[in-house]
């Protein structure tokens, strides 16, 4: 069931929030032992929560389509009252006092939090292999990495444990575990959510945003995120508007740009797949449009130095204490450390002219569809990925085709595509100008309505 | 191509020596994509950081 059948069925009384509530929670008590997707699971509060929800929606207080659904949010997210470690060993005992600002606007939507998502440490890496909160296990293969670093909201959303789950988005840690756990993750244009009270990364490439389970779902889960915030100094005052497309609506006359640079070194499936909803959606009304793009792997070099060097700024005061970072954290911050200033200043001045140059894109098309990873889920601990012959580092590889949408703080949308032939989810991705939600969500959200997506899955 | 060792060592004394390759190589790759894109920067270019000083009340 999805949010929008979710909140039919609460306004029809067919079902209450505290049912919904505790049916949730019996399936993360059934399945969370194995998936370890959640660090904090707040029972209690929830049921509190879920009963409040029924009471106001029977005395006719309506707070929108999130009220009294079940959600949780990454553990970088401060909730106050609740241990909010960062999934790092640094902040095993923090209890903010203070809530941030999307769990600020979830609770003012009504919605329901369970608690606290498991994530790669410190939000930085892409395979959720917590040191210090266990592995994060994809529930279409627990053999297999969720992705992250987001991890934790891909595999609880994938599972059925929550109707949506927030995480954040530095270099693909919202899009990367929704294409290999088979959800949708929204990255929205940067600013456009309130950063605030949620751990840094990286000030300049942080992005916050919804996984859920349909395109229409990330739609209403960003209605009620979005907005300016003047405790975050990069929060736009752009309008809000509302960005759950229509029912029935089209992507007749929409201009999709194929860029070939995003289809090189690519699993077979994957790009099949793309191709297939690429061409199911000129079958739809789209026009289809060869694009040249920037180099990707000059962005990627950008977004890297300036995620290293912002990284290691924002965690200089724990520098002391090696011992509380895993391995693969502690080497990227040693590496940010090492980053010249004039290096981290002459990425912020090639951003700005890749910006221009990619911004001359949007004269030509309203939208790019690419794939969202070059391969589906790898092993937990694989480290190497081999496409043409050639090994590649997975970490690189699975952020080869979304890092570079952060550097640009454009929107992009990742969806369902299809099912590899080793049952994997793949996951294709929608880019659009900035503050361009509603539009990639239309485009999305008209694919899905043809049937592009996935069976249920299995676990 | 700088010496990305004697830097990080330079920065961080505390590195052990044993964990010096795992920083250093992945600093060298990445210098061979980002060295060449940075040699012909127009001065004019300026970087895409902004400092909103209304924001602070200044």
């Amino acid at each position: 069931m999805t949010i929008l059948e979710a909140a039919e069925a609460l306004r029809r009384r067919r079902v209450s929030s505290t049912e919904l509530t505790t049916a949730a929670l019996a399936r993360i008590d059934r399945l969370d032992g194995t998936l370890r997707a959640f660090i904090t699971v707040t029972a209690e509060a929830a049921l509190g929560r879920a009963r409040k929800a029924d009471s106001e929606l029977a005395s006719g207080r309506d707070r929108g389509p999130l009220h009294g659904i079940p959600m949780a949010v990454k553990d970088l997210f401060s909730t106050r009252g609740v241990r909010t470690t960062s999934g790092s060993r640094l902040f095993e005992s923090y209890v903010p006092d203070r809530d941030a600002a999307v769990v600020e606007r979830l609770e003012a939507a009504g919605a329901v939090p369970l608690g606290k998502l498991n994530m790669h440490e410190l939000a930085y890496g892409v395979t959720s292999d917590n040191p210090h909160f266990g592995a994060v296990c994809n529930p279409w293969n627990t053999e297999r990495s969720p992705g992250g670093s987001s991890g934790g909201a891909g595999a609880a959303v994938a599972a059925g444990m929550v109707y949506a789950a927030i995480g954040s988005d530095t270099g693909g840690s919202i899009r990367v575990p929704a294409a290999f756990c088979g959800t949708v993750g929204l990255k929205p244009t940067y600013g456009r959510v309130s950063r605030y009270g949620a751990l840094p990364l990286a000030w300049s490439l942080d992005h916050m945003g919804p996984l859920t389970r349909s395109v229409r779902d990330a739609g209403v889960t960003l209605n009620a995120i979005a907005g300016y915030d003047g405790r975050d100094p990069a929060s736009s005052r752009h309008p809000v508007i509302d960005y759950v497309p229509d029912e029935g609506c089209s992507v007749r006359g929409i201009r999709i740009g194929f860029a070939a640079s995003f289809f090189e070194r690519l699993d077979g499936d994957v790009e099949l797949c793309v191709r297939g909803a690429i061409a199911r959606a000129a079958s739809l009304g789209a026009e289809v449009k060869p694009v040249v793009l920037p180099d990707l792997s000059a962005l990627n070099a950008v977004g890297r130095v300036i995620l290293m060097a912002e990284a290691a700024s924002v965690m200089e005061p724990y520098r002391g204490r090696r011992e509380s970072f895993g391995a693969d954290v502690l080497a990227l911050l040693d590496q940010g450390r090492a980053i010249p200033a004039t290096d981290y200043i002459n990425a912020q001045r090639l951003r700005r002219a890749m910006r221009r140059e990619f911004g001359k894109v949007w004269r030509e098309v309203d939208c790019l569809v690419v794939p969202t990873t070059p391969h589906t889920a790898p092993r937990i601990g694989q480290t190497t990925v081999r496409f043409d012959g050639r090994d590649e580092d997975a970490r690189l590889a699975a952020t080869r085709l979304v890092r570079g949408i952060n550097v640009l703080g454009l929107p992009a949308l990742s969806m369902p595509c299809g099912l590899s032939s080793s049952g994997l989810p793949m996951g294709l991705q929608i880019i659009g100008p900035a503050f361009e939600e509603a539009l990639i969500l239309r485009v999305g959200a008209a694919l899905e309505d043809d049937g592009l997506g996935l069976p249920p899955c299995p676990m | 191509m700088k010496d990305w060792k004697a830097i990080a060592k330079a920065g961080a004394p505390e590195i052990p020596a044993g964990e010096m390759d795992r920083v250093v190589a992945p600093l060298e790759a990445l210098e061979e994509t980002f060295r060449p894109l940075v040699k012909d920067l127009p001065m004019d270019l300026e970087p895409a950081f902004a400092l909103g000083v209304e924001e602070e009340g200044q």
